[in-house]
């Protein structure tokens, strides 16, 4: 207002009807209470929001329903006061038509807020001008604002300007799209908070000045912008830029040109240039959000369109359906007409008026088809260049045409086919009325599926490659271990030559009791099925009606009956066996704790270090790749050396006692029958340490298992599923020897 | 109920190519009613006979396509393509020159190659390329001294009906004579500038009426330049560089063809706004039109002064309809948010 802008033309751009007439003439509107809300986690750019709520809650007006994931995300709240009715994919307003996870909220009619105040008055504060940046944009985030031009990016993220010094604001309230009137009439009437949010930006920015851009065919909303701009005593600090009216002139990138001249980079950010750009309805939200603690609960939507009576502005409650806001309008639904969320030119069409209103609805336009015809067949291009003369981008729309219909995506890519828009200029010159933008639309899908896809196969290659190396690897270590194993089995058989082992007696299997146990189950299964045959029988004895029926249970009855005596053979037998069972367990002659086997397992311990020390030399020397697994092998096995010595002489002292334990045993064993528990608890004792050594042993398993698995799952390998399993029955057996080492513990 | 799902935009401004081809036909009546009114009905007569034989032309490919043939034809594009031939060809050219040109036009030039939009040259200047080579005779004395500039007989309805159709060359020989362009450039080593202008193909007037023709096709390609559905790039570069050449290389008028019977004589206007600027077979983007432009000016001075055919609007356009896609790949305009534009059609470059 007091400075001269110097404003600057972006190239191309079209001037369609405005239409804006039919909607701005009378006030916004407040939206009654429709009878759901359905909220979309996804309303914005980034992740989806995560549910904190669970369906039958009861939630209260500003109450967070749904935290932000991860940093580009935005938290959701509740709209009104209600209770939850489900949590569940509903179909979303997008051009995909697809559903998505919404939470649902049945109004109980009370709109009661959830308590909430300014952040100065949450901080304490005494001078509302100093509040902290952080807790700023703390509360942006936490009000869950997203740009509400249309894109819905996060907007504490899109503040969040890294290393780029930013001197320049920029409040975007060029509205350029015919018929929509949202930001229009947001400015005539809330000024104040828009110029407020500017206060607040150009504080967290640290920014120099701020440039509001309007398009001149908004005169109201310029004055009452001056007038806040006087209230607030900001003149010198924030301009209200009146522009010419020309459709993209509210794209972004068209805005940051007209009124600074230059030009964001491709690829690139507006804060790259030190500038910031934000809708004017986002800057009044952040002001709502930081003085009154109002998280982003409605907007302003346009309705407007010669399918609806009672073209204006509503402020609506963020979920309401469509359906809602277009009855409330009067709206007459006619056969093959569109309902477009957005304005005509970059809208999309809905595919059913049961969706909800989100964040980003600016608009909702039912027009007749009277008023914006559908187009005819397309015609051929005749490289007539009025699209290019169109294009705000510099373009050349009709290269990218032919390049996408001929599927040639690499030069449609060097044509700069990604610096398109969408804003649908060259569509609406073409005389031929070829579906343009539809065509780069497909073309940039295409280009991006084609682009996963390779980055998929690379990492498929990466993964391919680091899985072979492993192989390799692994493949060397089973080498060395093979060989240090043949090497100690040698030694051994020299050993063996000077001292003749003596045989092993097979150890009895311990399975009988469990045999026995699902006998006596099969058998009392057995004796039920009798009886209630019997009943059966009985009844149809009684009842002529199933007379036929009496042979068919008497047989059945005896097979039965059959089945119990076998059974009762079968466990006489199984608890004779498992009678005989510690028994048959012989001397120990195999026991794995005598002195010669330790001395034994020490000895090919110690030649399995030597050997493996050798291979760790060799690979030193060589240079070798498998040098830290080698050092990591030798280090295990000096460890087992050290514990096989130890058990050694540990065995040697306590040999004495171990062998009066055997021989009793053995002559327990003798009188076998007459009294076998003594002989369980005797046969016990030399198990327990077994059982420990075994415990330990299933436990490194179970380590080793875990490493492979998270291995696996690093790399993404399909072995994972197979390595769970493995996992598992590792897991398994380590509690049933767990089990079985407490209950002969306590014996 | 079932809502439309279109993709935006949802609104069409009013340009419709039907429109736009129709326009084209209109700039044109200018210089056909100045044509007819220094050489008589013969150009009217081709030019009707012409546009016939395309519309026939065109519905009969199309419907061995078996492509709707009423909405296809409604683009006006054949209509166009018949008109320009009409008017490119001797006023009293045999009927079946142009029947052949205008035929050979549509079905090898245009649908052959896949219809509207699809063609790499300008078809009615393969038709016009195809009948001068072939028949060289009728196509250079077939032209018309003007009556208005020789004060001799006006060739009348049934005289030019019956020289067109009959092939009455008796009484053809009373009205037909070379192009001024022709006679300027074939007798100008032996006789001067001055003695030339006396004679009666100039008869005091500069270009014998052609001046007039020229202004009536320069006003209607202004009024299309108006009309937004040409731009002034590829007729300024071209006018500029046939003029340039002419300045340079042919400033004495006692050896070459002076600048001013270069651009307002023969089809020098019609060539630069209406034909030159076919938007399917040229250039497209802004620098490449400039080019694509110039290099028509040039060979049009090259073969109008060294070549073997008096005009050569039809040989220039076609030689540089070859080299359009080579310059619209080099002439890509800088992109917004780009530092420098790219060239060339190789993919992966930064810029």
């Amino acid at each position: 207002m007091t400075h001269l802008i110097q404003l600057h033309e972006f190239d191309g751009g079209i001037h369609p009807p405005e239409n804006k007439r039919q909607s701005n003439s009378r006030p916004i509107r407040k939206a009654s209470l429709p009878s759901e809300l359905v909220l979309p986690l996804h309303q914005h750019i980034g992740a989806p929001a995560n549910p904190v709520v669970a369906v039958g809650d009861t939630v209260l007006k500003g109450q967070v329903i749904a935290e932000p994931e991860g940093f580009v995300s935005a938290p959701l709240h509740a709209p009104t006061s209600g209770k939850i009715s489900a949590i569940e994919a509903r179909q979303v307003p997008h051009a995909s038509g697809l559903s998505e996870t919404c939470i649902v909220i049945e109004p109980d009619g009370e709109d009661t807020w959830v308590e909430h105040q300014g952040l100065c008055d949450t901080l304490g504060l005494d001078h509302c001008d100093d509040i902290p940046v952080d807790k700023l944009l703390e509360r942006i985030r936490d009000c869950g604002i997203a740009g509400m031009g249309g894109a819905g990016f996060p907007t504490a993220v899109k503040l969040n300007t890294g290393k780029h010094k930013i001197d320049t604001l920029i409040l975007n309230g060029a509205e350029c799209e015919p018929y929509i009137t949202a930001d229009d009439m947001l400015m005539r009437e809330h000024a104040s908070e828009v110029i407020r949010g500017a206060q607040i930006l150009l504080q967290i920015l640290g920014a120099e000045r701020c440039l509001i851009g309007v398009e001149d065919n908004k005169p109201e909303a310029i004055a009452a912008l001056d007038d806040a701009l006087v209230q607030h005593n900001e003149e010198h600090h924030i301009d209200v830029v009146t522009i010419p009216t020309k459709y993209p002139s509210g794209g972004e990138k068209q805005l940051i040109q007209i009124l600074t001249g230059k030009e964001v980079p491709s690829g690139g950010i507006p804060a790259s240039l030190g500038i910031v750009c934000q809708n004017v309805g986002t800057a009044a939200a952040i002001a709502d959000a930081v003085d009154f603690g109002r998280p982003l609960i409605s907007r302003i939507t346009t309705v407007t369109g010669d399918a609806v009576r009672d073209k204006g502005n509503w402020e609506v409650l963020l979920g309401t359906p469509v359906s809602h806001l277009l009855s409330l309008s009067g709206y007459r639904p006619a056969k093959r007409e569109r309902v477009v969320m957005g304005g005509p030119m970059m809208g999309f069409a809905l595919p059913t008026t049961e969706l909800p209103v989100v964040k980003t609805t600016n608009c909702l336009l039912a027009p007749t088809e009277k008023e914006l015809p559908t187009n005819n067949p397309a015609m051929a291009c005749i490289r007539c260049g009025l699209c290019a003369d169109a294009c705000p981008a510099d373009l050349l729309p009709q290269q990218l045409y032919w390049f996408s219909k001929a599927q040639e995506f690499d030069k449609a890519e060097q044509h700069n086919l990604f610096d398109c828009i969408e804003c649908g200029a060259c569509s609406y010159v073409c005389p031929s009325e070829i579906p343009l933008v539809q065509y780069y639309r497909f073309s940039k899908g295409a280009i991006r599926e084609e682009r996963a896809a390779a980055e998929k196969a690379e990492q498929a290659r990466i993964r391919y490659e680091a899985r072979i190396e492993r192989q390799e690897r692994e493949k060397a270590e089973k080498e060395a271990k093979r060989k240090a194993r043949a090497e100690a089995a040698a030694k051994a058989q020299s050993v063996k030559k000077e001292a003749p082992a003596a045989k092993a007696s097979p150890v009895a299997e311990p399975a009988a009791n469990a045999d026995l146990e699902k006998l006596q189950k099969q058998l009392a299964a057995a004796q039920a099925a009798v009886a209630k045959t019997k009943e059966k029988l009985e009844a149809a004895r009684e009842d002529p009606e199933k007379a036929d029926k009496i042979p068919a249970f008497e047989s059945a009855l005896a097979k039965t009956q059959d089945k119990i005596k076998t059974l009762a053979k079968d466990i006489a037998a199984a608890k004779k066996a498992a009678k005989s069972a510690p028994a048959a367990a012989g001397p120990d002659k195999g026991d794995p704790n005598s002195p010669e086997r330790l001395q034994k397992k020490w000895e090919t311990a110690a030649a399995r270090l030597e050997t493996a020390r050798k291979r760790l030399a060799d690979a030193e020397a060589n240079g070798a790749d498998t040098v830290d697994a080698l050092r990591a092998g030798v280090e295990k096995q000096e460890a087992r050396v050290a514990e096989a010595k130890a058990a050694y002489e540990a065995s040697l002292n306590s040999d004495a006692s171990a062998s009066t334990g055997a021989s009793l045993e053995t002559a327990v064993s003798n009188n076998a029958g007459t009294d076998n528990t003594s002989a369980e608890t005797v046969a016990a004792k030399p198990n327990s340490e077994q059982l420990q050594k075994k415990l330990l042993a299933q436990k490194d398993r179970v380590e080793k298992a875990k490493e492979r698995l998270e291995m696996a799952r690093a790399e993404g390998l399909d072995s994972v599923e197979a390595l769970e399993k493995a996992l598992n029955k590792q897991l398994d057996k380590l509690a049933a020897f767990e089990a079985q080492a407490s209950t002969t513990g306590e014996v | 109920m079932a809502l439309l799902t279109l993709s935006s935009p949802h609104t069409h401004g009013p340009n419709r190519t039907s429109r736009i081809m129709l326009t084209v036909a209109l700039a044109t009546l200018p210089g056909l009613a100045v044509m007819t009114w220094f050489f008589g009905f013969g150009t009217l007569i081709n030019t009707v006979l012409a546009i016939i034989t395309a519309l026939a032309s065109e519905a009969l490919v199309l419907k061995l396509r078996k492509y709707p043939v009423s909405f296809f034809l409604k683009d006006n594009t054949a209509l166009v393509t018949g008109l320009l031939l009409g008017l490119a060809l001797p006023p009293l050219a045999p009927w079946w020159i142009t029947v052949l040109a205008t035929s050979f036009a549509i079905i090898f030039a245009k649908q052959i190659y896949g219809g509207m939009g699809n063609n790499p040259f300008n078809p009615a200047m393969v038709g016009y390329a195809l009948v001068l080579i072939s028949f060289p005779v009728q196509m250079t004395t077939n032209w018309v001294t003007s009556f208005q500039v020789s004060g001799s007989d006006v060739a009348g309805f049934t005289d030019a009906l019956s020289i067109i159709f009959a092939g009455a060359s008796s009484t053809a020989d009373a009205f037909t004579g070379a192009t001024p362009l022709d006679q300027y450039k074939h007798l100008i080593s032996k006789e001067t500038s001055d003695e030339l202008l006396q004679r009666n193909t100039f008869n005091g007037w500069l270009n014998g009426g052609w001046e007039w023709v020229n202004l009536a096709f320069l006003a209607g390609g202004l009024f299309l330049m108006a009309r937004r559905i040409i731009t002034w790039h590829i007729p300024v570069s071209m006018l500029a560089a046939l003029g340039i050449c002419s300045l340079i290389l042919g400033w004495d008028e006692d050896l070459y063809t002076p600048l001013s019977l270069h651009l307002l004589s023969g089809a020098t206007m019609l060539g630069a706004f209406f034909i030159a600027t076919d938007p399917v077979s040229a250039s497209t983007t802004p620098t490449g039109k400039l080019i694509y432009g110039a290099g028509i000016g040039i060979l049009l001075y090259v073969i109008r002064t060294w070549g073997a055919y008096p005009d050569a609007v039809a040989f220039a356009v076609l030689l540089m309809n070859f080299a359009a896609p080579f310059i619209d790949a080099y002439t890509q305009p800088r992109s917004y948010g780009h530092s420098k534009p790219k060239r060339g059609l190789k993919p992966g470059e930064k810029s």
